[in-house]
């Protein structure tokens, strides 16, 4: 396996290269501490480093990047971490003006990624500092990123690993009496001690569930029908297992609407080939719900997508609709879920993390696509 | 407390009405509506995202569990709550709010123009909160692009000084997320041992955290020779006998924050280790005893940085000696050097001092409520914890 040195030198270059191509010398790529499941941390991608607080990575179209973090107190970890020679730190009130002066190194025109989660007031001070606002990088970093890397397809086959692990705990744990959040707490517990960082996590119960939701105090009940999304962390890659638990035996209902789900799955994944649309996978988890009668039910409010990229946050495909457009590529990261709202037994779930290779999707997680129950 | 934010909030969202009545959320509306008429403005927005929410949920309750909100509060009339959620999630959404108009928006600058169109304020005199310190720079492009006539202006400032003054209700919460995470800690000697990862170990402390019924909980740690260096993220190294660590921890229940610190020792503490506890120790103590309504932040965090050797003061300077706590985790006023703020009577501040130093490293912290002549502490005070082998 290539170590992550050269991989990160890899992924750099060919943002280099795409800035070459955009007429870009120098870029500025901002972003923060508020990490997010559906968006992609550019710094995570080129430094390998989560920050703590606003941060810069600035990035000639020759060389070597450097980096400027907050708060100062970090520098320690990311000196121990970060591969590059170049991190300073500055406290937050004086980030605008370090960004400014190490930009000064870089050659022109400047342009900046990460206007959408910058902060109004550090693009003001950043814009003071640099006289004037630079021009606008657009999607000269994430259009590098569209395909996981092998070291970064390993932290993401961990992740769902570790999703395993947790639905694991949520099946043996689950029961009558306990509350929404004390069940949780327990999948967090799970997923935190086989190394996850972080967890994308909702749930929902009750008799009959119209959506996910955060977890309440609510009490867990006999027949309650429990759904999990949960989608842990393992080294800034995310993976997500989608599934659902029933307390008590289910009905001949509840199996004859999961059995929908379960062959709407294997349809999107049918459809989850390199070079095809990722709208296929849509419309073909969509083609087999709406022939049982619940087409009405494919559509807002009840359902969004089938499914988005991920792994390192938001990359595509992107949300997988009917009217999505990019085409599957190998090494993608994807989750594909036919996760859906029945009138009769309200919302099931189940969802399972890819990686598209030439053959078609391979899963990376591991547990059983069936309707779990245990006894109430 | 400054730290990398999960992606979601990940504990029990529900409203303890008991705790906080609806009727303390319709007083601050009515509060906000007489300051925005006395500022001259139409109406004020105040915005908030998952890692500070404190100016929206101070009028609504509602906190984004994850990306943004939104809260229209106009001089006279009903508030409007816009949430960056889906159309299925209001009925959740109202669980814990007592907005009746709760709007789902997927692009923020479209729906709010739609908005303040319909209130026929396309032209009007809008004070604005939150924006500087939250709301990203492509938002405000495509907000003042669709909204040109508007007269904008940062009444941060305001809301910021009314949420300063907690109410009793308000103290309550902050003490019960203050007892949430000291009776977690009382655990920690027993999961605290060599062999287990620090990651496995607080895992174990989040559950408890998680179980009392907290929405979310923040940790920092330094372990063996970490602790003489810097605080960081949970991570995977492995406790081994003699080690110290120092572990930072904020909990937020029912929306409120409060945050601690301690220093635990795998075994026997050094001199050496004692010696920069204590003196950590002191310089709590002496920031405690200065702490008080009307007096200059600054002031407190001096006294703090004068009980401790310039080198250990600089680097817990780095931290921060402390900062109001309540609906953020992080808000004003800031105690540093540099502040020139005054702490409001009855401010819920935390007090902290993270001391590294000769390889060694102490951490010691309080959340306390700042009275007429004394502040109190919401929490229990801390002290060096051995943990025998």
């Amino acid at each position: 396996m290539v170590d992550i040195a050269s991989d990160l030198q890899r992924r750099v270059g060919r943002v280099q290269g795409a800035m070459a191509q955009a007429g870009i010398g120098g870029l500025i790529v901002f972003y923060g501490a508020q990490h997010n499941m559906l968006r992609m941390d550019p710094i995570l991608l080129l430094a390998d480093y989560r920050v703590m607080g606003p941060s810069a990575l600035l990035v000639p179209r020759d060389g070597a990047p450097k980096l400027v973090l907050t708060p100062t107190w970090d520098l320690a970890r990311a000196r121990e971490q970060v591969k590059l020679k170049d991190v300073t730190a500055v406290e937050e009130a004086a980030l605008a003006g370090a960004i400014a002066n190490a930009a000064k190194s870089l050659p022109q025109s400047l342009a900046l990624v990460g206007r959408e989660v910058m902060p109004l007031g550090i693009a003001r001070a950043l814009y003071r500092e640099l006289g004037g606002e630079p021009m606008d990088g657009g999607d000269v970093v994430k259009a590098t990123a569209n395909t996981r890397t092998e070291i970064e397809i390993e932290r993401i086959s961990k992740a769902a690993k570790i999703a395993d692990e947790g639905f694991r705990a949520l099946t043996e744990e689950a029961r009558v009496g306990m509350r929404e959040y004390e069940l949780a707490a327990i999948l967090d517990a799970t997923m935190q001690s086989h190394g996850s960082e972080d967890n994308f996590g909702l749930m929902s119960t009750g008799p009959h569930n119209v959506a996910i939701r955060a977890v309440s105090d609510r009490k867990l009940e006999p027949g309650d029908v429990i759904v999990g999304e949960i989608t842990p962390c393992y080294r800034g890659y995310f993976a997500q297992l989608c599934r659902t638990l029933i307390l008590g035996e289910p009905t001949a209902l509840q199996r004859e609407k999961y059995d929908l789900l379960l062959n709407a799955e294997r349809a999107g994944f049918a459809a989850a080939k390199p070079g095809l649309p990722s709208s296929g996978i849509a419309k073909a988890v969509n083609d087999v719900i709406g022939a049982a009668g619940y087409g009405e039910f494919c559509r807002q409010p009840y359902m969004r997508t089938r499914g988005h990229g991920l792994g390192l946050g938001g990359v595509v495909p992107y949300d997988v609709t009917e009217d999505s457009s990019p085409l599957l590529e190998t090494d993608m990261t994807m989750v594909i879920h036919p996760n859906q709202y029945i009138p009769e037994t309200g919302y099931m779930m189940l969802g399972d993390t890819v990686v598209i290779e030439k053959g078609g999707a391979r899963c990376l997680t591991e547990t059983e696509q069936r309707l779990f129950w245990k006894e109430a | 407390m400054r730290t990398m934010h999960s992606v979601l909030k990940h504990g029990g969202l529900y409203w303890d009405r008991e705790l906080l009545p609806q009727s303390l959320y319709e007083a601050r509306v009515t509060a906000l509506q007489a300051a925005i008429c006395e500022s001259g403005d139409d109406a004020w927005l105040l915005f908030g995202d998952i890692e500070r929410h404190g100016n929206v949920v101070y009028a609504t309750n509602f906190m984004p569990r994850v990306r943004s909100a939104l809260a229209f509060v106009p001089k006279s009339g009903a508030p409007v709550l816009m949430a960056n959620i889906g159309l299925r999630d209001v009925p959740a959404a109202k669980t814990i709010t007592w907005i009746e108009d709760v709007r789902p928006f997927g692009r923020l600058p479209k729906d709010l123009a739609g908005l303040l169109e319909k209130q026929g304020l396309a032209n009007g005199a809008i004070g604005v909160c939150g924006f500087e310190e939250s709301l990203p720079v492509a938002d405000w492009n495509a907000i003042q692009k669709n909204l040109p006539n508007v007269r904008w202006t940062d009444r941060g400032a305001l809301l910021r000084a009314m949420r300063a003054i907690k109410q009793p209700a308000e103290i309550e919460a902050i003490r019960r997320a203050a007892v949430i995470a000291d009776n977690a800690l009382a655990l920690a000697p027993s999961l605290l041992h060599p062999g287990v990862t620090v990651r496995q170990a607080i895992a174990a402390i989040d559950l408890q955290v998680r179980n009392a019924g907290a929405e979310d909980a923040r940790y920092l740690v330094a372990t063996g020779p970490q602790a003489g260096v810097s605080l960081r993220p949970v991570d995977d190294r492995v406790l081994v006998a003699g080690d110290t660590v120092v572990l930072t921890i904020a909990v937020q229940a029912q929306r409120y924050w409060a945050e601690t610190a301690r220093t635990f020792m795998l075994g026997k503490a050094s001199p050496e280790l004692r010696e920069l506890h204590e003196v950590a120790a002191s310089a709590l103590s002496e920031m405690i005893a200065v702490t008080k309504a009307d007096f200059a932040a600054r002031a407190v965090a001096a006294a703090g940085e004068a009980a401790l050797d310039p080198k250990i003061a600089a680097g817990a300077g780095a931290y921060g000696f402390g900062h109001g706590i309540g609906l953020d985790a992080e808000e004003g006023p800031t105690l540093s050097a540099e502040s020139a703020d005054i702490i409001a009577r009855d401010a819920t501040l935390v007090l902290r001092v993270i001391a590294h130093g000769n390889g060694q490293g102490a951490a010691t912290a309080a959340t306390v409520v700042a009275g007429r002549s004394r502040c109190r502490p919401l929490g229990a005070m801390t002290s060096l914890i051995e943990i025998p082998a």
